[in-house]
């Protein structure tokens, strides 16, 4: 090898490649492998979970009429500014729109109830980005779910507002097929904006499955769970007639519980990360589902499951892990990490 | 012993690998002026030289002496003079010098394997220490003598594994293996099998390439290897990996501590399957590889037939590389590959392919992570490398042991698909690091790389 001495040159720095810079040839770019890429990057996620929020977005302004689509762009817009002045506040630079703030800012007014001032949309907005996920160190760091924890600030801070017209839907089992498909597509409830049609939230999460955006255990747990201790709830005796099971069938139905199913619950920052605990996650936010609607409020039912169970991801995450490769199968209890 | 069903879940489909694209053509690239042999080309101690500055060489001559069982012997690819013993720039190993040699031309040929036995009289060691003096290195870095002579020490080995998977993209050498010379490569498992002692050969092939199983059993049928059987795998990427291609056969999960023969199996790579009867029967050692020679920066992508020590200049050359487009150039496959600089880089025995893009990627800077759980669902070896880059960060090796940090493989599953384009990977090769040389208390909070 010509050029080469007893020396170590830096690696790839020999006279050659010196000859080849001379020549103006631009050197190839030393980088550790991989050497490709997938090419999916998180604001492609981003946008295909905001379409997939689409049908229930559009089926609330349809409903609701131009009010809900001004509510929705407040509280999307809110969301967007909040977080690139949290981002400058921050770091001092102009953040990348990565389309996560948008996405807290619809879910934030899809949840809310129809007839709500401009100014909750903002206020909202604005507590989710801010507080909930800009102190707590933003993408990724939140433990709540941003968009849930607006809106129970927003349900603390005007409880009236909230209150006024809040209905949760009717279905009617004996109508014929046709006219029972069009009630899920446009129910009566009036408790969520996005909640206008089951039918939309169940065509947005099947998009997001398609992807891959959103994984179906925990929403199936969920609807399960929440089915038993709802039909559980009833007086023993009556357990087994039909309207019981109906009328579970119905609660899960109305209100904004599908929405909250398949778009908050499978949130991956704040559900535990390993199977198992994600199981645990599901079941247990159903329960808390059916126990906070049996008792209270239908409407607010999913909203405190939720944040209920997310305050206790942490926990499921330390003590469930998923067994890796070759991990001897044992008792797994929690695991308290030693600091070295 | 081996499962009937066969599932790889967790790695990576590529795109097209459910149609993967002709065969490159074949060619053999003449023998360059001068060839650099580095003495380190496997895992272990490097060879020690054993010729010296002005000596003349044959074709086949040994230049380097293995150390050691860890160690394989180097030898000349081209017959010429020695012209120098020098550091060799590629490699910050300590040993790591390099032959170079001048060629003259003329091709002599002299074999370093002594032949004193027909194949059929000879016992297993004394093939064994045949194999020994060929130089064959298996996928894993490893020599395939040493990796045999372990395998028959420790344990009873009923069942020898041979990968054929392939699952990176771009590599090609295991695909031409079976359609030009599944022959040899079945002779090649067999003698190995023998030379185990084990029962059953399985050979491994990726389902998704059905050329390469349709040939080996065509071959197979012919009854002459009765020892050997196909085991088709639908194998995601990186299946070829000697662990989890033996978590896939048997079901048994080995810890990376563990040596691969626990199992009573043992996995060797195809390739060095295949370079056995070349070196048993035609004692021709291990002085030339095929290379895949593609990417986008490439006219012509060929597998080229090349001599160990070429440059990769002349393979570049030969394929209607565009030099001035090259941003990156990588030898080995995309996702384990080394990227280099320089275009003299010799071709050494581990050099799989070599890829020219027009693209540097990655561009180097990344979002932050935004825990979308993408690289804990593709690990192949259900790690959550999200969480052990965190880990690593904080300084907590402990828990990153817990973890299972130095099981990773750096297969670079979790790079290729994070969306936040955090070179994850690189992130554990650091930790491993780290979690390796014993940290001790941290000293406050120290800032690390980013």
């Amino acid at each position: 090898m010509s050029g080469t001495t007893n020396t170590i040159p830096a690696i790839g720095c020999d006279g050659n490649s010196g000859k080849a810079a001379a020549a103006g040839r631009p050197l190839p770019v030393l980088s550790s492998p991989p050497h490709i890429h997938s090419g999916v990057s998180t604001q492609k996620i981003m946008l295909l979970y905001l379409l997939s929020l689409g049908p229930s977005a559009v089926m609330g302004i349809i409903h609701y009429g131009i009010g809900a689509a001004s509510f929705m762009a407040t509280a999307v817009i809110g969301a967007m500014v909040t977080d690139a002045l949290v981002s400058l506040a921050r770091s001092r630079t102009v953040p990348a729109i990565d389309g996560s703030a948008a996405i807290t800012g619809l879910l934030l007014a899809l949840s809310c109830p129809p007839g709500l001032p401009l100014w909750a949309a903002a206020a909202g907005s604005f507590f989710s980005i801010a507080i909930v996920k800009g102190a707590a160190g933003g993408l990724g760091r939140n433990f709540l779910n941003p968009a849930l924890a607006g809106r129970a600030f927003l349900l603390l801070a005007i409880p009236s507002l909230f209150r006024a017209g809040a209905q949760p839907g009717v279905f009617d089992f004996s109508l014929p097929a046709p006219d029972l498909l069009q009630e899920l597509l446009v129910s009566h409830s009036s408790t969520w904006i996005g909640a206008v049609s089951p039918l939309a939230i169940l065509a947005g999460a099947a998009f997001a499955f398609s992807f891959r955006l959103i994984d179906l255990m925990v929403p199936v747990l969920f609807l399960m769970a929440a089915f038993a201790s709802l039909w559980s709830a009833h007086s023993p005796e009556t357990l087994l007639t039909t309207p019981v099971l109906l009328h579970s069938l119905e609660t899960l139905l109305s209100g904004g519980v599908l929405l909250a199913v398949f778009f908050m619950a499978t949130d991956p920052v704040t559900s535990p990360s390993a199977a198992k605990g994600r199981t645990l996650y599901a079941l247990g936010c159903g329960a808390i589902y059916g126990l906070f609607s049996a008792a209270g409020s239908t409407v607010d039912a999913p909203m405190h499951a939720l944040l209920i169970m997310n305050c206790m991801v942490p926990l499921i995450d330390r003590s469930i892990t998923t067994r890796f490769f070759g991990k001897k199968q044992g008792r797994s209890g929690l695991e308290v990490p030693r600091h070295e | 012993m081996i499962r009937k069903k066969i599932t790889t879940r967790r790695g990576i489909f590529f795109k097209g690998a459910a149609k993967p694209p002709e065969l490159f053509p074949f060619e053999i690239l003449p023998a360059p002026p001068v060839v650099t042999i580095p003495l380190l080309q496997h895992r272990g101690p490097a060879a020690r030289p054993c010729v010296s500055a002005g000596d003349p060489v044959a074709r086949g001559q040994l230049i380097g002496r293995a150390e050691d069982s860890c160690s394989a012997p180097v030898h000349a690819s081209v017959a010429g003079r020695v012209s120098g013993i020098d550091r060799y720039p590629y490699s910050s190993a300590p040993d790591a010098w390099c032959v170079t040699i001048e060629n003259n031309g003329s091709d002599d040929f002299s074999s370093p394997i002594h032949y004193d036995k027909p194949l059929q009289e000879s016992s297993a060691d004394e093939l064994l220490a045949r194999l020994a003096l060929s130089g064959i290195v298996d996928e894993t870095g490893l020599p395939l003598d040493g990796m045999l002579a372990r395998a028959r020490q420790e344990e009873k080995v009923t069942t020898l594994i041979v990968s054929l998977l392939s699952t990176e993209p771009f590599l090609q050498a295991v695909d031409l293996l079976c359609a030009e010379s599944a022959e040899t490569l079945l002779k090649g498992s067999d003698l190995c099998r023998k030379i185990l002692g084990a029962e059953t050969c399985v050979i491994a092939v990726n389902q998704r390439k059905p050329a390469n199983a349709s040939a080996l059993s065509a071959m197979l049928n012919q009854e002459r290897f009765p020892g050997c059987s196909l085991l088709p795998i639908s194998a995601k990427y990186p299946h070829q990996n000697p662990r989890l291609l033996l978590r896939d056969c048997t079901g048994v999960e080995l810890p990376f501590s563990a040596p691969l023969t626990a199992a009573g199996c043992t996995v060797i790579g195809g390739e060095a399957a295949a370079r056995v009867p070349e070196a048993l029967v035609e004692l021709r050692p291990c002085y030339e590889r095929v290379v895949t020679v593609a990417g986008d920066a490439i006219a012509s992508p060929k597998n080229l037939l090349v001599r160990i020590g070429t440059p990769v200049r002349a393979l570049l050359e030969a394929c209607g590389a565009d030099f001035g487009a090259i941003q990156k150039l990588v030898v080995g496959g995309p996702l384990s590959g080394a990227a280099v600089r320089d275009f003299e880089t010799p071709v050494t025995k581990s050099t799989t392919a070599l890829l020219a893009f027009c693209t540097a990627f990655p561009a180097g800077s990344s979002n932050p992570c935004s825990k979308c759980r993408r690289c804990a669902s593709v690990c192949p070896l259900r790690l959550d490398p999200a969480r052990l880059m965190r880990q690593t960060m904080s300084r907590e090796m402990a828990s990153a042991r817990a973890s299972g940090i130095l099981e990773c493989i750096e297969c670079g599953c979790c790079s290729y698909v994070c969306p936040s384009g955090i070179n994850l990977v690189h992130w554990l090769q650091f930790g491993k690091k780290r979690s390796g040389a014993g940290e001790s208390a941290p000293s406050g909070h120290e800032k690390v790389p980013a």
